[in-house]
């Protein structure tokens, strides 16, 4: 079990494995919340490789989404070769603006 | 085998378990790739044929650790599935800590600095009368004070041309 410091780092990480074992062995991404501990693990493993990345912070809460929407993306691809081949940014439309609309929508309540 | 649910019961039946595990306990929520009709076994090779042929899905699983549930998603779902399922663990992860030094902090500061000052109200009335009589008062000696500083002034330049 090997927990990494820096997001970035795990995400890159997490893109490479996937695209190690496309059409061999699955790759499968894991987000365990416990409330009572505040606290959020992630993990990505394929059985032999197992990446984690642990957080208690709110601000990470944005990275946790955008991760989760980039794997679901990933489990869509076939014949992946490279890492490169896999996106790493959302797209204009859907995606990206469901997030930011969700924000949005949690700001004007408050102001309300 | 588990037993795979709509879309729209798999997020009802997530929000649940996000709000029975409040008190104690974890929620898993995991995702993988899914080809139909295509089995994975540890150790042994995938056939590549049935592979090619079958269309790629996303296979999602949430469980509390007695409870599990599962569906599967189509590629072409799974844009605003992610999405609705962002939106619900966005809901729930109200445990997290904010930053110290954010931005909310910030703007809690400078309301609070907003209300000591305080605009409106008998008080702040009284306060500004009693700032305005004190101006009045240190006008004059102002002008004294003035009158002073333009002598001293006077003399400064007299002494420079003293020195010249």
């Amino acid at each position: 079990m090997v927990y990494l410091e820096d997001f970035d780092e795990f995400q890159s990480a997490a893109q490479e494995l996937f695209a190690k074992n496309s059409g061999h062995r699955q790759v499968r991404y894991q987000v365990k919340y416990r409330h009572c501990d505040g606290k959020v693990v992630l993990k990505v493993t394929d059985d032999r490789v197992c990446l984690k990345y642990k957080t208690d912070q709110l601000t990470d809460m944005r990275r946790i989404e955008r991760l989760t929407v980039l794997f679901m993306r990933w489990t869509t691809f076939k014949d992946v070769q490279k890492a490169d081949q896999l996106p790493t940014e959302l797209e204009e439309s859907g995606e990206a603006a469901a997030a930011a609309g969700g924000r949005a929508q949690k700001k004007k309540k408050r102001r309300g | 085998m588990p037993q795979f649910i709509d879309e729209e019961a798999f997020l009802v039946e997530l929000g649940k378990l996000y709000a029975k595990t409040r008190t104690q306990g974890s929620v898993w929520l995991w995702c993988k790739q899914h080809f139909e009709n295509v089995q994975h076994k540890k150790r042994k090779p995938v056939d590549p044929e049935a592979l090619a042929m079958a269309p790629p899905s996303c296979i999602i699983r949430a469980s509390d650790g007695s409870r599990t549930i599962s569906c599967i998603v189509p590629s072409e779902r799974v844009g605003p599935f992610s999405a609705s399922v962002n939106n619900v663990m966005r809901y729930n992860f109200d445990g997290l800590k904010r930053a110290a030094g954010g931005k909310g902090a910030k703007k809690v500061n400078e309301k609070k600095k907003k209300r000591k000052r305080g605009s409106g109200g008998r008080k702040a009335r009284e306060r500004g009368k009693a700032k305005d009589g004190k101006k009045e008062g240190q006008g004059e000696d102002n002008n004294g004070k003035g009158g002073g500083e333009g002598e001293r002034e006077g003399e400064g330049a007299g002494e420079g041309e003293a020195n010249q």
